[in-house]
């Protein structure tokens, strides 16, 4: 489903450019959970941002869904979010003036979910991630592991067809850890969602099934 | 300690100069007007200040109740000064002055100017603080047959001011031909300052006046009498006197009057200081001003003005309060910190107070700076003649020191107070305890739109009753008619003058036709013994004719008729009504004494036209023919396509014919249109403070819109990546100014109807309240704000989202 070739991103840096990610080619399948490595500053970030149609890659090729990404319009990018990606992020990102049931229900509103819909969606997650005595809180009011709880399901539901996650655990502490880690090999197991996730720690990396080791902007 | 404040606050200022230029741009807008309206407040108070006496210089006013209708008017007549000096000793001096709308032609050998006279007593120099030039003040105005002139004067005839000797004619001057011999100049006096409201070009002799007008009648009110009384007198003392005076010597005269009238006026005197008079004239109604003063004004507008330009400063304060409050998110760390190393709340209070300083200071010098640039424009505006220096007197620099505190505190005050209260716990643990759309915040920001479209509505409601009233159908039509004032000759000359041009312009096309009218103002007619004010106006043949008047019945005068000319009248059909005549052809009043003890009889029937400004309610309009009774003014219908040849040919005619006189003429529908001056004047000063007040509520969106941008720009990326489209981020940011502004809708229109119903109420003839002005101003605003509000949003949501997510 995901298919990068010969990408490569630079920034302008006075009067030459600095390299990111130089020539990388990579294929990712329906379903697999993969986890990207590498010390910081190594491009990590950024290639997940031009896998989830965040950044543009400066060269090379990129079709997610068989579909050239350099291509889509604008609002076809958009669709593609609202319908089949997800994103978790190491800050958590919730949104701080929305409860937690609100900040869940987002991505519903954008996609277009009509309203019982949402409701009983909402309520499977909250009650999945045993969330529904929270659901009226901001997110202020929970601690580091619940607030990335419900970047999770917020990511999750609208049921898209690959997860991004961007060091989904390094705010956290072991246990914390290893509660999104199941729930991530759960989702990818059971709901058959791709998954990938950029990570530091190779106890996370060892609950996918690839890695992928990024040096300097390389390919290891 | 200071320094680290200064530092601080110079780096928070530059960090944050978009904002500062807000702030800066709206307070500078605000000041210049709170500035502009100091000087105007401040020059309308200065009026006859200047005078040496003034804090003993009155004028006397005469307050007349004629059938329990009282009125004061601020005149007497010709003998009242005279009999006053004579028996009350704590009047160390006085002088009469008559003039002011009097105006007569002056001329050299070679020059011909309409000049405004003044007949003064030769007192006029001890009582007034007007500097001579040349020439002895106490003498200069004893001689009969002696003239002052202005300095202005003396260049316009002469090219310079030594003209002490020189001669000047008044042909035409009914007193000047009783004199029989040239008028010799024995001084110069300086131009009347402008804060003045005794203004004139030449000073005469009151007894110059004398000549051919005297009058001894106590009854009288039409000059203007001043007295200068010894210091420490008691006025209602002095007023007593002269009420008690006026009551013995006038007795045989009011009997006399009641005699005739049937009816007694109670007369009582009173004392005004000169300081007063400017914003309080008690002009003498209805007739032409007399009595020396003109430029008379009411403190209503000192009062508008400024209250409109406090509003527009306190909007540019609600922006600088309202960004300091959102953007205390980024003092609030520095706050927290100083505190907890021991900062008293006092401390962080006046370091706030000490930033809202600088940045007044900083709009104040704009402000004065704009304030001088913008002199010129504002004199024309305001029809003021303020000089840039008088921005530097003392009492403005008081008033702007004032100002400038009182700005500080107005804008500094509540965002100090409160980001000084800030706790340490809730800022560096707790977020989302201050945000831009704090309750107050809101609120002032209702406030501030509030008012912009308050001030929106009201200028359209303004600019539909400014249309109305220059496009009404006046009843008449005054397109093409120029008036020529002819000047008071004596009562048959201008019968004369009339045939004159009769014959000079008969063979010139371009001026279609001629009439002759004179304006009587309102007087009393009498039908029975129904008695009411009727509007009198002399007119003659074509008068009809020429503005196009319709007949409602009855017919127009005829030469051929010589009851026409002895007693008939045209009358309007206000007229019938206020006179209750049913058959109104061949019925029969009695006119005002001017015009003679005979019944008049009506022979046609106007309809009712506006003779006066819309202001006025059409009043009963009595028309006798101009034959009999003389009057002053020439109209003549000119040619549309040859306005200026006809002009040209009259003024030709008028040389001819009053070789001593000085040619003004004026075309009907632009003193038509002088007549809504002031109207004028508010309606352009009501369009501009909206300009400025939009001007300003945008300017602080645009801050708070940057700010709350700033502050959500994770938000945004967020919605972004989950899906948001750029059109969805702009409403989301644009809805919440635009629920306020529904609010602040629903306050003004309320507000706004009540107070043009009010204004508009001053008129007797005015359009009904435009509703649709209220849903105009209420798109606006909505239209203003997202576009202030969705540009900046939808830059806001086009950028990479990653940026702001990666700032994290
Ligand atoms: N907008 C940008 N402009 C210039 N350089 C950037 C920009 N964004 C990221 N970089 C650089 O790209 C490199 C890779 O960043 P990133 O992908 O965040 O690394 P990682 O996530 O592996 O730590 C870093 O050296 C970073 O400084
Ligand atoms: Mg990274």
């Amino acid at each position: 489903m995901i298919k990068l070739e010969k990408i490569s991103k630079y920034y302008p840096a006075g009067f030459g450019k600095t390299y990111v990610l130089r020539h990388i080619d990579l294929h990712i399948k329906e379903g697999e959970f993969v986890s990207i490595m590498g010390p910081s500053g190594s491009g990590k970030s950024t290639l997940l941002h031009i896998l989830g149609l965040l950044e543009e890659p400066s060269e090379g090729e990129y079709l997610f869904l068989d579909e050239p990404v350099q291509k889509l319009s604008e609002k076809k990018r958009t669709e593609l979010h609202r319908h089949h990606i997800g994103f978790v992020f190491q800050a958590y990102h919730l949104i701080d003036e929305l409860t937690v049931y609100e900040n869940i229900e987002t991505p519903l509103l954008y996609k277009g979910t009509g309203s019982s819909e949402r409701k009983s969606r909402v309520a499977e997650l909250l009650d999945r991630f045993n969330m529904v005595a929270k659901k009226d809180l901001f997110p202020h009011q929970l601690s580091g592991g619940q607030q990335q709880l419900v970047g999770v399901a917020r990511a999750i539901v609208h049921n898209p067809k690959v997860i991004f996650a961007d060091e989904p655990t390094g705010n956290l502490h072991s246990e914390q850890s290893i509660e999104i880690m199941e729930l991530f090999q759960k989702l990818n197991q059971e709901d058959k969602v791709t998954i990938v996730q950029v990570t530091h720690s190779e106890t996370n990396a060892g609950y996918g099934n690839r890695v992928v080791r990024l040096k300097d902007g390389w390919l290891a | 300690m200071f320094q680290t404040f200064l530092k601080i606050g110079l780096r928070h200022l530059w960090r944050t100069r978009i904002y500062a230029f807000i702030n800066i741009c709206g307070l500078a807008i605000g000041l210049t007007c709170v500035l502009l309206a100091s000087i105007y407040i401040t020059d309308e108070r200065s009026f006859d200040n200047f005078h040496k006496n003034s804090p003993n210089l009155y004028r006397i006013t005469t307050r007349t109740e004629t059938n329990g209708i009282a009125e004061t008017v601020g005149g007497t007549g010709q003998v009242q000064g005279p009999a006053f000096k004579a028996q009350v000793p704590e009047i160390q001096s006085y002088t009469r002055i008559m003039g002011g709308d009097i105006y007569g032609d002056v001329k050299t050998a070679d020059k011909v100017f309409q000049l405004q006279m003044l007949f003064v007593d030769s007192t006029f120099f001890d009582v007034f603080s007007f500097r001579m030039r040349s020439g002895n003040p106490a003498t200069a105005l004893l001689g009969n047959g002696s003239v002052v002139v202005t300095e202005k004067t003396a260049l316009k005839f002469f090219n310079r001011t030594d003209v002490i000797g020189e001669v000047l004619q008044m042909a035409g001057d009914p007193s000047a031909k009783r004199l029989g011999r040239p008028l010799v100049i024995t001084g110069v006096v300086e131009n009347p300052p402008s804060n003045s409201s005794i203004q004139f070009d030449l000073l005469f002799p009151f007894q110059f006046l004398q000549l051919s007008f005297e009058d001894n009648n106590w009854l009288n009110a039409y000059l203007g009498t001043f007295v200068v009384l010894k210091p420490g007198t008691d006025l209602p003392t002095v007023v007593r006197k002269f009420n008690q005076i006026a009551k013995i010597s006038s007795k045989d005269q009011l009997a006399a009057f009641e005699k005739e009238h049937a009816s007694m006026p109670k007369i009582s005197y009173d004392l005004q200081a000169i300081t007063d008079i400017h914003l309080n004239p008690q002009d003498i109604a209805d007739q032409n001003r007399e009595a020396g003063v003109i430029n008379g004004s009411k403190p209503i507008y000192s009062i508008l003005f400024l209250t409109v330009s406090g509003f527009i400063l306190f909007m540019a304060s609600i922006n600088f309060i309202n960004i300091s409050i959102a953007d205390s998110a980024r003092r609030a760390k520095e706050i927290g910190i100083r505190k907890v190393t021991g900062s008293r709340r006092r401390d962080i209070f006046l370091q706030f107070i000490g930033e809202s300083a600088f940045i007044s200071a900083i709009a104040f010098v704009f402000a004065f700076l704009t304030a001088l640039v913008l002199l010129p424009v504002f004199n024309q505006l305001s029809g003021k003649q303020i000089l840039p220096e008088s921005i530097f007197q003392p009492r403005m620099l008081v008033w702007s020191a004032a100002i400038l505190v009182f700005n500080t505190l107005l804008s500094g005050a509540y965002p100090a107070y409160l980001l000084s209260g800030l706790t340490p716990i809730k800022v560096l643990y707790e977020k989302g305890y201050l945000t831009g759309r704090s309750i107050s915040g809101r609120v002032l920001v209702v406030f501030q739109f509030a008012t912009a479209i308050t001030l929106g509505i009201a200028a359209l409601v303004f600019r539909e009753q400014m249309y109305f009233i220059q496009n009404k159908d006046l009843g008449y039509n005054p397109q093409e008619v120029v008036q020529v004032h002819i000047n008071n000759n004596g009562a048959n000359d201008v019968q004369s003058v009339k045939s004159g041009f009769e014959s000079e312009l008969r063979n010139k096309p371009q001026v279609r036709q001629l009439s002759l009218i004179g304006d009587f103002g309102y007087r009393q007619a009498r039908v029975g013994d129904r008695k009411f004010n009727s509007y009198y106006l002399t007119i003659d043949e074509h008068y009809l004719d020429m503005l196009e008047m319709k007949l409602k019945s009855g017919r127009n005068f005829s030469t051929l008729s010589q009851s026409d000319k002895k007693k008939g009248v045209i009358v309007n059909e206000a007229f019938l009504r206020a006179a209750n005549i049913e058959n109104p052809i061949g019925a029969t009043f009695f006119p005002d004494s001017h015009f003679g003890a005979q019944p008049l009889t009506i022979i046609g029937v106007v309809g009712n036209f506006h003779y006066n400004s819309l202001k006025e309610r059409i009043e009963p309009l009595v028309m006798p023919m101009s034959d009999q009774f003389g009057g002053g003014t020439l109209l003549f219908k000119t040619d549309r396509t040859n306005r200026q040849a006809a002009v040209s040919d009259i003024q030709h005619a008028f040389q001819q014919l009053l070789p001593d006189a000085a040619f003004t003429y004026y075309f009907l529908d632009d003193l038509n249109s002088q007549k809504y001056q002031q109207e004028k004047r508010l309606e352009k000063m009501i369009s501009f403070a909206t300009f400025i007040s939009v001007l300003i509520c945008c300017l602080g969106l645009f801050g708070l819109a940057h700010l709350s941008l700033m502050q959500r720009r994770k938000e945004t990326g967020i919605r972004l990546v989950l899906g948001a489209t750029v059109s969805e981020i702009v409403i989301l940011f644009s809805k919440h100014f635009i629920r306020l502004i529904a609010i602040a809708l629903m306050l003004a229109c309320p507000t706004a109807y009540f107070i043009m119903n009010f204004w508009l109420s001053d008129f007797a003839y005015h359009i009904p309240f435009p509703w649709w002005t209220l849903p105009c101003n209420g798109i606006l605003a909505i239209l203003f704000t997202f576009i202030t509000v969705g540009i900046q949003s939808a830059r806001a949501a086009a950028a990479n989202p990653v940026l702001a997510l990666r700032s994290e």
